[in-house]
């Protein structure tokens, strides 16, 4: 089951990226791709063929590093980090930093969502009363962008607010 | 404008040692960005294949 909308985005993204799977699944559209170098020529393929719609890019962190030294890293402009409550500030600070050195707006999700919801995201089925726990600006932001496709109207928000409100 | 090179809202996800649960916020993510009047695209790196359901 899917959206009409991702069933648009999946066909414009399958003639766009042969070879690539796309599915479309709820309301999103999903490819997954390897993290070696020919997987990692995908993302930037993927997010130019998406045009103005919204790209969300998991990266697994033992790929994590190829990616931030990929050309596509310059088109990130948030990032969200998984960690634990007690995160290992040796091991959490240097990366967290190096995200923001490259200008991203991070947000960090101490917990995860309770399974049902995770489930309900992974088929592209979570509503939007149900995004509770994940970083509200995060949220706002690529809501209001989802309005400002279809409207074609106004810009992003500035990462500053984020940090402001101690969110990074 | 809140950086990168263009209007397009893209997200980085990823986690830290052995948190989990990445994968799912993202995917709940790209839930936030759509709606009827478009679709957001989730790109998985490194993850296990996704099957069409």
């Amino acid at each position: 089951m899917a959206s009409v909308a991702a069933g648009r985005l999946e066909e414009r993204l399958s003639a766009a990226l042969p070879g690539v799977e796309v599915a479309a699944r709820g309301r999103i559209c999903v490819i997954a791709t390897r993290g070696d170098g020919e997987g990692l020529s995908t993302p930037g393929r993927a997010i130019e063929a998406a045009g103005c719609s919204p790209v969300v890019v998991h990266a697994d962190p033992s790929d994590l590093a190829r990616l931030l030294e990929d050309p596509v890293a310059s088109r990130f402009a948030a990032a969200l980090v998984r960690c634990g409550p007690g995160i290992d500030r040796a091991l959490g600070a240097p990366a967290i930093l190096d995200l923001l050195a490259r200008g991203l707006a991070v947000s960090l999700l101490e917990r995860r969502l309770d399974w049902v919801r995770e489930r309900k995201a992974l088929f592209g089925a979570l509503d939007a009363w149900e995004l509770e726990g994940l970083p509200p600006a995060l949220v706002s932001w690529l809501a209001m962008s989802r309005v400002e496709v279809r409207g074609r109207a106004a810009r992003a928000r500035p990462a500053g607010d984020w940090r402001r409100r101690g969110e990074a | 404008m809140i950086g990168g090179t263009g209007d397009q809202p893209v997200v980085l996800a990823t986690s830290l040692g052995d948190a989990e649960g990445a994968q799912a916020a993202a995917a709940a993510l790209a839930c936030a960005g759509s709606g009827p009047g478009g679709a957001a695209l989730l790109v998985d790196i490194g993850g296990p294949p996704h099957a069409r359901p």
